[in-house]
């Protein structure tokens, strides 16, 4: 897996590329949010376009990086997933914890209305 | 196909060979005439099956091994995952899915499982636990019509 982040009005947009699975990918997504919780952005967006596989772990994953905002006030909300991702998101009812947006802009939107 | 057909691997309990059981699982898919979506369950069941059977079947432990049986009929592609542990309640795991539950980070390996394939079966051994995937083969037509 591989991410790229940008900012937008100080909140921290992540664009995850590949697989959200067992293994390195796990830690690769929990130091993204860690850095930016070190630097004092609680705020963040997954834009999950480029992912085309996930696991439970991968799933699993997403909800700790969203326990570990919300426990400082902060709020992370995911963009953009497609297929088969988006289908286990909302198997799982993970929308239901932490918002689901079709589109990084919307996701953006939201997070700044919350 | 009018015999039966089956592939046995046996791993060391390790998670990095998931991505390996995960390819072999749509590769057999694949023969077995399924379309894209459905090779794509097959293996992502195939791996959660794996994760639950090193990870907290056999507890990562490299003395132990795990079995996956891959047998293809005419019906039905049908795998078994056999692990070397102490076993568990099928039906006393938690429902990932409640309020109370959805803030936990694992747990929904099962219910990944359940969404993908036709049929799961628990079976105990002494020792370990065997769980059982079923997933139904497309009819001879619709093979055809994805294999031209």
């Amino acid at each position: 897996m591989s991410h790229q982040v940008d900012y937008r009005d100080g909140i921290a947009v992540t664009r995850l590329t590949g697989r959200i699975t067992v293994g390195n990918a796990l830690d690769d997504v929990r130091e993204v949010v860690e850095e930016e919780i070190a630097a004092g952005r609680l705020r963040v967006v997954f834009d999950l376009g480029g992912v085309n596989f996930v696991d439970s772990a991968g799933l699993g994953e997403l909800v700790a990086c969203h326990r570990s905002l919300d426990k400082l006030g902060g709020r992370l909300v995911l963009a953009a997933p497609r297929g088969k991702v988006r289908d286990l998101l909302e198997l799982t009812r993970i929308g239901e914890l932490l918002s689901v947006c079709a589109t990084v802009d919307e996701a953006l939107q939201r997070i700044v209305e919350d | 196909m009018g015999r039966e057909e089956t592939i046995t691997l046996s791993l060391p309990s390790s998670l990095a060979y998931l991505d390996a059981v995960q390819g072999m699982a749509e590769l057999l898919a694949c023969t077995a005439g399924f379309d894209e979506e459905a090779r794509l369950d097959v293996g992502l069941a195939v791996r959660e099956g794996a994760i639950n059977a090193i990870k907290h079947g056999n507890r990562l432990d490299p003395a132990k091994s795990v079995c996956i049986e891959f047998r293809l009929t005419a019906g039905v592609l049908k795998i078994a995952i056999r692990d070397e542990g102490a076993g568990f309640e099928p039906q006393l795991t938690p429902d990932p899915t409640t309020p109370e539950n959805l803030w936990r980070s694992s747990g929904r390996g099962l219910l990944l499982i359940r969404s993908l394939v036709n049929e799961v079966h628990f079976r105990r051994h002494d020792p370990g636990m065997e769980l059982i995937l079923i997933k139904s083969r497309p009819a001879d037509g619709q093979r055809d019509e994805e294999a031209s």
